[in-house]
């Protein structure tokens, strides 16, 4: 049912046209995006695919955070920055390139490390996690957080040429511990900037499915990009009965 | 293994750039009735070099992590599971 309260104005539904024209999305579907905020964890290479195009698509509330100032080294993936934003503060610089590329939404810029103390205060209202961090260490902080407030927490991560994604959404999926519960110690990873662009459109892309509450999510499915051979692999996940974070939210 | 008294196959699939290290995406390997994750990583490492349990190579059984069976590597396999090593992709 239409939400009476929110509507679109002349120049959103022209900007938006060529999705509201896709059956089953509509002026419908376009105004539960104004209406949506969504938490991204990190503004690197996957948060700026994945912010750039829910900006885009008309996300009403974008909260994005990450702690790190924008450096050389970052240019090849991190496609929300320029040379003009080295030695600035990573979400303070996308959140300016976010509000040019649709000054019709909310950008939160967050510049903080995310920790247990802080991770509900920076996640705030948001009704979708969206994971563009780099190391498993915060990943676990975020899913155990996603769990235990029970919000969608999509887990994205690259690789090289390489990656995966899959939907969480405890209890109805396994969470990232039960699959993944040893983490690999943080080090300096491989990354090509496309891989974090084509990981990162299929995470905005999940985020504007659940959104709009179309199609069939990615859940207890792990996709795995090899983008050397360019194959995705899908595995079957399953919860773990043994798993700290999880087991004793479905056991 | 893959011997005449081997009674139960199993599935494994190695992905991404493991799949560099074994030449070969996946295969069906047998083992004797009653072997355990334990043996399995033996013959990956005897095979490939795997060096495994390797926090450099995430495995997975059936759709969970090796170590969130209650006896870890003390699990034992049945026949059709599916085992899947890839390398961690932790970067963003």
């Amino acid at each position: 049912m239409q939400d009476n309260r929110i509507l679109l104005n002349d120049s959103e539904k022209n900007r938006y046209n060529r999705q509201m024209i896709m059956f089953d999305w509509g002026e419908e579907g376009q105004i539960k995006l104004k209406k949506a905020t969504v938490f991204i964890a990190g503004a690197g290479g996957l948060g700026s695919s994945v912010a750039i195009y829910l900006a885009s698509a008309g996300v009403g509330c974008i909260r994005i955070c990450d702690s790190g100032k924008v450096e050389l080294s970052n240019l090849n993936r991190q496609i929300l920055y320029t040379d003009d934003d080295i030695g600035k503060k990573k979400v303070l610089s996308a959140a300016q390139t976010l509000s040019k590329i649709n000054p019709n939404i909310k950008i939160v810029h967050l510049f903080e490390k995310i920790e247990k103390g802080n991770i509900s205060k920076l996640a705030g209202n948001a009704q979708i996690i969206i994971d563009c961090l780099d190391n498993f260490q915060t990943r676990y902080i975020v899913n155990e957080y996603a769990v235990n407030a029970g919000r969608p927490f999509i887990h994205t991560g690259v690789y090289g040429m390489a990656g995966q994604i899959t939907f969480i959404f405890s209890p109805e999926t396994p969470c990232l511990e039960c699959v993944f519960p040893d983490a690999p110690p943080p080090e300096i990873l491989p990354v090509v900037g496309t891989t974090a662009g084509i990981m990162g459109c299929l995470e905005a892309q999940e985020t504007l499915k659940y959104l709009t509450g179309r199609g069939t999510l990615l859940k207890n499915r792990l996709i795995v990009l090899d983008g050397d051979n360019l194959t995705f692999e899908e595995l079957h996940l399953e919860k773990s009965p043994s798993c700290k974070i999880c087991s004793s939210k479905f056991n | 293994m893959q011997s005449s008294e081997a009674n139960i196959k199993v599935q494994i699939k190695y992905l991404v750039t493991i799949r560099d290290r074994t030449g070969r995406r996946q295969e069906e390997v047998s083992f004797p009735l009653g072997s355990v994750l334990r043996d399995v990583a033996e013959w990956l490492n005897k095979r490939y070099a795997l060096s495994l349990p390797n926090r450099e190579i995430m495995a997975i059984l059936n759709g969970r992590g090796w170590n969130q069976f209650p006896l870890k590597l003390s699990t034992e396999i049945k026949e059709g599971d599916t085992i899947c090593l890839l390398p961690p992709i932790s970067g963003g």
